[in-house]
């Protein structure tokens, strides 16, 4: 029952609270909704591990999503702020690691949406910039060597990950590449597990026609 | 049937891709936060925590410090607030114009006698204006009193008569006969019917241009000629010179 793990956590966290155990040894053992009810109560060595935990995995994800490093580290950045101003917000009845996702990936979706002309100048920017090796997503062009080096496979598949829709991309980012389960995709992205399951497997087949020539 | 599976039953099962490109796809590199992010963080923290306005740090929602309201209930906030200000500025609006029907009220259902003549700047400026003195009056060297030695009260006090006292006045307002009447004490009071009028009485006593005429009944036109309007200003003469003999004086009792 999620209403007496609540209880239990709040229990244990108050008991932690009044016997002092706060140091770093002992708070690193705790899970994330632990550490974010110490956090919620004012213990700010919570929320330094908290970010300690995520902040590889989140930039990993914004990265993949927007293909931009900076733009991704500026929203890893607006992530864990909103995280540490909308503490309050946070139940215990949810995840903490879908719910900073969550947060994460609404923040990448606006940026998106805000620079989408940004980020297609700076894609057809880096195209130019990258002509030795660049491999257009294109069809008419000439195909790929399949022994050739691992990173220009992966300098494709980004640039195709964010040729797919943004549900799609997300979807497939969270289920491919972070490793999420279907249900945790499910209250990531607030939808059914159905529709998660069809929106990977949609998303994969676009992937692979955007791809055929290197996995056909 | 047909033999081609259903796109529906296609769509929730596992769509069949290369095993490479799923390989691929987990064997990408991971990519991490920058070096100093934690510490970036924290500074870009600190300092939006000591930008922070007061009234965003008054409503913010922390355990010890604000009114606790949460992002989401600002809207609300501001709606109450607006509602207050709104509901104030109507309401006392409200209570002013109640304030002066109550003052109507009061007046109406109280004593003739009591009444205290405090609307008299509220009177048209044609009450003010005071008939001039006729020919023929003046040939005959009445004295008319001046229209400024006379309190503001004692002109509020003629003028609800009724239409039943002021008719027969203007009867007899042919400027050959002019007489005063006598201080007749229905005359210089309203009657019972007056006071029971309700709010035509009010309207009826400070709007003298209408010569008795009750608010129910038609305007009658009246004939644009210069004896008319002479019989008129007699009238206001007539009505002027019985101001002072409807005045109740008290009687010495000889006993």
């Amino acid at each position: 029952m999620p209403h007496t793990q609540e209880l239990s956590l709040e229990q244990k966290v108050e008991e932690r609270i009044e016997g002092k155990k706060l140091d770093r040894v002992s708070l690193e053992a705790l899970s994330d909704e632990e550490l974010m009810l110490l956090f919620q109560r004012d213990v700010q060595l919570g929320f330094d591990i908290l970010v300690e935990r995520y902040q590889d995995p989140l930039m990993n994800f914004i990265y993949r999503f927007t293909g931009d490093m900076d733009d991704a580290a500026d929203i890893l950045q607006d992530t864990f702020i909103r995280v540490y101003k909308k503490k309050m917000y946070y139940k215990t009845i949810a995840r903490f690691s879908t719910w900073v996702y969550t947060i994460a990936g609404n923040l990448a979706k606006s940026e998106l949406r805000r620079g989408h002309r940004k980020y297609t100048t700076k894609l057809v920017q880096q195209r130019h910039e990258d002509e030795e090796y660049t491999l257009p997503i294109a069809n008419e062009d000439p195909l790929p060597d399949r022994s050739a080096d691992s990173s220009i496979i992966y300098d494709r598949i980004q640039r195709a990950l964010l040729e797919l829709p943004d549900v799609f991309r997300e979807a497939v980012v969270l289920r491919d590449i972070q490793d999420l389960s279907y249900e945790e995709i499910a209250e990531v992205i607030g939808m059914p597990i159905g529709t998660v399951k069809s929106r990977i497997s949609r998303g994969r087949l676009q992937l692979q026609e955007l791809l055929k020539d290197i996995y056909d | 049937m047909s033999e081609s599976p259903h796109p529906r039953s296609h769509e929730e099962g596992l769509p069949e891709i290369p095993a490479a490109l799923l390989r691929d796809l987990r064997a990408m590199p991971r990519v991490s936060a920058p070096l100093d992010f934690r510490q970036h963080l924290q500074q870009h923290i600190d300092e939006s925590e000591n930008t922070l306005s007061w009234w965003k740090r008054l409503l913010s929602w922390k355990p010890g410090w604000g009114f606790g309201i949460p992002g989401y209930a600002y809207g609300a906030v501001a709606a109450a607030f607006v509602a207050v200000i709104a509901v104030y500025v109507f309401n006392t609006t409200d209570f002013e114009r109640d304030l002066q029907q109550e003052q109507q009220e009061l007046y109406r259902t109280t004593d003739p006698e009591q009444k205290v003549p405090d609307h008299q700047e509220e009177l048209p400026a044609e009450a003010d204006e005071q008939p001039l003195p006729l020919e023929d009056e003046r040939a005959a060297g009445r004295d008319i009193p001046a229209p400024q030695e006379t309190p503001a009260g004692r002109r509020s006090e003629t003028a609800p008569s009724t239409p039943e006292t002021r008719q027969p006045s203007v009867r007899d307002a042919a400027p050959s006969t002019v007489q005063p009447p006598a201080p007749v004490k229905q005359s210089a009071r309203p009657t019972d019917d007056a006071i029971q009028d309700g709010g035509d009485a009010s309207k009826e006593y400070f709007l003298p241009t209408l010569r008795g005429i009750m608010k129910e009944e038609p305007l009658p036109a009246l004939p644009d000629s210069l004896a008319r309007k002479d019989s008129l200003r007699l009238l206001d003469s007539i009505q002027l010179q019985n101001k002072d003999a409807t005045t109740p004086v008290p009687k010495i009792d000889p006993r």
